[in-house]
């Protein structure tokens, strides 16, 4: 492998940095709500980069159908976990995290 | 043709789960919320028929699989179907008649119950990380659901956000973990990758990691500490009749699948994931127990309890024997009958319609309503694991599996562990009985309801069968160690 041309090696390593970055978004994102959701798509999307990755590598296209599968989860995930937001900013008029503390101990 | 059937045969229950849930959406969506009381009736009737479902397609086959190798059918998932199913049907018929009370009398609830019970069917009989993907999204989807429907309650959408973005979390966990799976082996079929792995020795290192990253996920899901942090807050601010769903089957399914997963695709590296379990058994155990001590709230207690006994059936799996597996199945059927009539009991306090919040609550419960209080301390007698009661058979199971295999050091933690915990779960018995209705200048909270035939009934099988199961503990005890034995056999 050349250092110029793009293997599979290198594709993991993007997955696996996105997937890191998503990971500390969900973890230190104490902004709000929205940011750490993106923050959770961000990591499922690595793991479709890497399932593309390997399924190409392997010459199985499996893998190819386990993105699009959990692309489709990703969708109806985001829905609901909006949908629930909202229901959250009509109750407490904020989506900032730091205010999601309501319960202790 | 005669394929085909065969194959539809044994997805019996998952497939009329799946056809009563959307026949029931169609009907429900003309008819509006109106349409409960039939749609409710409707679940039930498909939460029975798919159980008995159950014996139909086990008169079929011992071991089959079926859709290419799609889904799996032996006496291990059997019995965790039917178990799911069973708690499933008892939880329904405990909370429904309190739907509209706790502001749920919305028809989609029965409907996504059903959705959730189809998903934890399918992550028990998936024999494919497509397959078991599918199913956990199709039950914790329904449940983030469940959870944030009493929309009016601030209380209720910060649980569900709680429970949203670590849940999810968790999801991707497992998924980066099947990821790793697929691309060392090259198939997402679970025999295919055992076939694929035991051409190894050891553990190749992207396995171990796929192990831990798949491990924590479901950590996650049976709420084991360190990955424990939702479970308080889920319990506090959903409300009770979901709480009572979500302690009970999907925690059985989650851990049913933790079991297979690791004595079945990964059996032949039990070396190197026993510390691990061991590691998440000890804290589990520790943490649930010692923040419990703390609790005033009672969910929030009932949510640490659930912890503590997460742990215990983790060193079940720690002692990994057959001996081991048979006692975390026996442990989580009483554990959830246990739970069930716990939360039941707590349904049913209300006191113009409030519910207990706190343990003083209770004070003084045994002079205002001697059954319930009656009932709540056997339970707590059982949870603590106080001899002659079923709570006490499943911890002892659980320690004898480990001592058998020689873990005492996992076995003298658990020890001191349920003795701490007989402390708290004795205080909310020393709060009902030995305290007056009304302290402290407020006035004591009566909660002289009586309860409906339904809770009677609920209530009362399962203080009997806490009482008796050790004069029969022989029916569960042999299904649970023929299901076990199925699960070293295949390997």
């Amino acid at each position: 492998m050349s250092v110029l041309s793009v293997g599979l090696n290198h594709y993991l390593i993007l997955s696996m940095l996105l997937f890191v970055i998503g990971t500390s978004g969900v973890i230190i994102g104490r902004k709000n709500v929205i940011m750490v959701m993106m923050a959770l798509e961000l990591m499922l999307l690595s793991t479709n980069i890497a399932f593309i990755a390997f399924s190409s590598f392997l010459n199985d296209l499996v893998g190819q159908i386990f993105s699009l599968f959990s692309l489709m989860v990703a969708a109806a995930e985001a829905a609901i976990g909006l949908a629930i937001v909202v229901v959250y900013f009509r109750n407490r008029q904020t989506i900032n995290l730091a205010d999601i503390s309501s319960m202790r101990g | 043709m005669i394929n085909v059937l065969n194959s539809l045969l044994l997805v019996l229950p998952e497939l009329i789960l799946g056809i009563f849930a959307l026949g029931l959406l169609f009907f429900g969506v003309f008819q509006g919320d109106k349409s409960l009381r039939i749609v409710s009736y409707g679940t039930i009737i498909a939460l029975v028929l798919a159980t008995l479902s159950i014996f139909v397609e086990s008169s079929t086959q011992t071991i089959a699989f079926r859709f290419e190798t799609l889904i799996l059918n032996d006496y291990y998932t059997e019995l965790v179907q039917f178990l799911i199913l069973f708690v499933a049907l008892t939880v329904f018929w405990a909370s429904f008649s309190h739907l509209s009370q706790n502001n749920l009398g919305r028809f989609e609830y029965p409907i996504l119950f059903l959705l959730a019970t189809l998903g934890m069917l399918l992550m028990v009989s998936a024999n494919d990380c497509l397959l078991f993907f599918g199913g956990l999204e199709l039950q914790s989807l329904s449940i983030y659901v469940m959870v944030a429907l009493e929309r009016e309650r601030a209380f209720v959408s910060e649980a569900a956000i709680k429970y949203f973005i670590l849940g999810t979390l968790s999801t991707i966990l497992i998924l980066y973990g099947f990821c790793f799976v697929y691309g060392y082996t090259g198939t997402t079929d679970f025999n295919g990758i055992e076939v694929a792995l035991s051409a190894y020795k050891i553990a190749p290192l992207p396995i171990i990691l796929a192990m831990v990253l798949i491990v924590s996920g479901l950590a996650f899901k049976v709420s084991a500490a360190p990955f424990h942090m939702w479970t308080p807050d889920v319990y506090e601010g959903s409300p009770t009749c979901v709480v009572l769903f979500l302690s009970s089957a999907p925690k059985i399914a989650s851990m049913t699948f933790l079991v297979r997963l690791l004595f079945g695709v990964f059996g032949q590296f039990m070396e190197t994931w026993q510390p691990l379990i061991m590691a998440l058994a000890v804290i589990t155990m520790i943490l649930g127990v010692l923040a419990a001590v703390f609790q005033n709230n009672i969910k929030r207690l009932l949510a640490y309890s659930t912890i503590s006994h997460v742990g215990f059936m983790l060193v079940g799996i720690a002692a990994t024997s057959i001996g081991g597996v048979q006692s975390v199945i026996v442990y989580l059927t009483l554990y959830a009958v246990m739970v069930i009539g716990t939360f039941t009991c707590l349904l049913n306090l209300r006191h113009h319609g409030q519910m207990p919040e706190t343990i003083d609550d209770l004070r003084g419960l045994s002079k205002t309503n001697k059954p319930l209080a009656l009932a709540l301390a056997i339970l707590m007698f059982s949870l603590a694991g106080i001899p002659p009661l079923a709570g006490f058979f499943a911890k002892f199971l659980v320690f004898i599996a480990a001592i058998n295999t020689g873990q005492y050091a996992l076995v003298i933690v658990g020890i001191l562990c349920s003795l701490i915990a007989a402390s708290y779960y004795l205080r909310v018995i020393k709060v009902m009985y030995f305290e007056a209705p009304s302290g402290n200048g407020n006035v004591g909270i009566i909660y002289d309801r009586p309860l409906s035939q339904i809770a009677i009934w609920v209530i009362g099988s399962v203080v009997v069968i806490n009482l008796l199961f050790f004069t029969v503990p022989e029916p569960l005890m042999w299904y649970a160690n023929r299901a076990a034995v199925t699960l070293f056999t295949t390997e």
